[in-house]
């Protein structure tokens, strides 16, 4: 453990050494809560509501993805490019530990950054959080952020073979966004492309956070979080096994060191 | 002496597609069936020219990539399929300043890659600060690398290499980008790494360093291997002829005949340049001829007289120009 722990700070300190911290703190703060205002206005004028809960809860959950998806997704990525990625393949460690070491940190400053990304979303946008259970709020963030961890995981493992993976990390990112349910009503989506919104983490995670702004269904809502931590197991599961099948592809195709 | 690697009919192949729309496979035949062995304890050297395979074969036995077909084996185990066996028994040190953390210490690098060895923490920090005395690096040790020379981040390269003081290490031109000095620690530590019993396999351009440092050599050529044996044997593949270059401010054919008719000289070359005339004769490696040379040339004057015995770099030069 204290090893997991000594490289995932390294590898922290590798992502974020060239800044400063006034850097850091506006490239986690600023920077996610203008998208999230910007989604925010989008609906208040789209819908004509003043009631801009949903969409104050859907975008902060939403604000993961800078960090999830983009640091995370891009972990092999990163090291081809540099050329390190031999000095990982050849060691005996876990290919899938390295992303988890590298997550670890970023998985933090996640839910740091959506709990707090809704607390200042909610001021400004005049979202009354006072009547919610704010641990509970932050429960279902960690539930959350486990699952997309895991979602991160599965798409790094495309890092090993190919050289495509800001187009495949953007459109991801532009999916959760229409199909998370935090910008737009699953119902409202096609029958068929509602599937892809069960499929993907975050989705039942935002339900059950908008749940808490009226009476609840008890059951309902831990169903969700069972279901979102479900979401998130697979895809722990599958990256496992696409990991060391991406690797074997990389050694046969040629494609670790092509860039 | 046991065999610690072994290639066999060892083959790469590599894909390249070309075209936007028509799409048109090519196949590249990096590695067209080399075979030989690496003994425990030897220095093994790779020669061949850019693009001959070598790199690609380095590849293959460190595990990144799998061989088209043949065998590749390190300890015994295949290098896909059963790296596992053995991933904590080999390592690398390419040239270049790829592969480091350029934004961590040297040490904090060193703790990184410790790590990708389960090395334990008290064992880690020992070898790190050993790894950085014997590189040269011990004063710059809380550094970030990103303000390192090109020089330094190589000594950073050759101690992440050695950081799981591996059994086997591959070197693909690691003195590449190194200054004299640089050159000169990284053929001392390669020595001592061969005291010290480890197995080494290096590839280089520079011929005189293989000279140096190699056991047995292997020359390859656009995949093949060309020739293989001891420095010295090698040598002998080509006739065992020596060359004297002499330069003189005037010199007439009849004297030439004279040089051309002596024993053991096979022949003569004359070249005109800034100096004056050049005499390049060749002969067999064992004859004395200077003394019979310098008689012939009595009365004429000598501007410079250099003997040169046969090099790697002859050798190796013959040897590619014959397999083209």
């Amino acid at each position: 453990m204290k090893r997991f722990i000594n490289q995932a700070w390294l590898s922290f300190k590798i992502r974020y050494a060239a800044i400063s911290f006034e850097e850091f703190l506006l490239l986690e703060s600023l920077y996610p809560l203008i998208t999230l205002a910007f989604y925010c206005i989008l609906a208040a004028y789209s819908f004509n509501t003043n009631n801009l809960a949903k969409w104050v809860v859907g975008n902060s959950f939403l604000l993961c993805t800078n960090i999830c998806i983009f640091a995370l997704g891009s972990a092999f990525d990163e090291e081809r490019y540099t050329g390190r990625i031999r000095s990982i393949i050849i060691s005996p460690v876990s290919k899938l530990l390295i992303v988890l070491e590298k997550g670890f940190f970023p998985a933090i400053i996640s839910v740091i950054t959506v709990f707090f990304g809704f607390m200042i979303g909610s001021l400004i946008f005049n979202v009354d959080f006072t009547s919610i259970n704010l641990w509970l709020f932050l429960f279902v963030i960690i539930v959350g952020m486990f699952s997309m961890t895991g979602f991160s995981l599965f798409l790094s493992s495309f890092g090993l073979i190919t050289d495509s993976m800001h187009f495949i990390l953007n459109l991801v990112a532009n999916i959760l966004i229409i199909f998370s349910g935090a910008n737009f009503p699953i119902t409202q989506l096609p029958q068929t492309l509602q599937v892809i919104s069960k499929i993907i983490p975050l989705t039942r995670s935002i339900e059950s956070a908008n749940m808490l702004f009226g009476g609840y269904d008890t059951y309902k809502f831990v169903w969700l979080l069972l279901e979102e931590m479900l979401v998130g197991i697979i895809f722990y599961v599958i990256s496992y096994f696409v990991i060391k099948i991406a690797e074997k592809t990389a050694k046969k195709n040629a494609t670790l060191e092509l860039f | 002496m046991q065999n610690l690697i072994e290639l066999k009919d060892l083959k790469r192949e590599f894909v390249i597609t070309k075209g936007w729309i028509k799409r048109k496979k090519e196949i590249v035949k990096a590695v067209d069936g080399i075979s030989f062995e690496v003994k425990k304890g030897e220095i093994f050297g790779l020669l061949g020219q850019n693009g001959a395979g070598k790199t690609t074969i380095i590849k293959m036995l460190i595990t990144l990539l799998a061989p088209s077909s043949g065998t590749c084996k390190v300890l015994g185990y295949n290098t896909y399929g059963e790296e596992k066996e053995f991933r904590d028994k080999i390592n690398f040190i390419f040239g270049g300043e790829m592969g480091v953390y350029k934004r961590l210490s040297a040490r904090d690098n060193l703790k990184y890659f410790a790590n990708l060895y389960y090395m334990d923490e008290a064992k880690a920090n020992k070898q790190i600060d050993k790894l950085l005395e014997l590189v040269d690096l011990k004063n710059k040790a809380d550094v970030l690398v990103e303000t390192f020379s090109k020089g330094m981040v190589q000594r950073l390269q050759i101690a992440r290499g050695l950081i799981n003081d591996p059994e086997i290490i591959f070197m693909d031109e690691p003195t590449i980008g190194l200054d004299p000095l640089g050159a000169k620690i990284l053929r001392n530590i390669i020595r001592k790494l061969k005291t010290d019993g480890k197995t080494i396999m290096l590839t280089t351009h520079y011929l005189y360093e293989a000279d140096e440092l190699c056991d047995r050599i292997a020359i390859i050529n656009n995949g093949h291997l060309v020739a293989l044996g001891t420095p010295q044997e090698l040598r002998n593949i080509i006739s065992g002829m020596n060359t004297i270059e002499i330069v003189l401010e005037k010199v007439t054919n009849e004297t030439i005949d004279v040089i051309e008719k002596l024993e053991s000289v096979r022949s003569v070359e004359k070249a005109d340049t800034d100096k004056g005339i050049k005499l390049i004769i060749k002969y067999l490696e064992d004859a004395d001829i200077s003394g019979n040379i310098l008689n012939s040339l009595s009365g004429l004057k000598i501007l410079s007289f250099n003997q040169k015995e046969l090099t790697l770099e002859d050798v190796y030069i013959k040897l590619v120009e014959a397999s083209r």
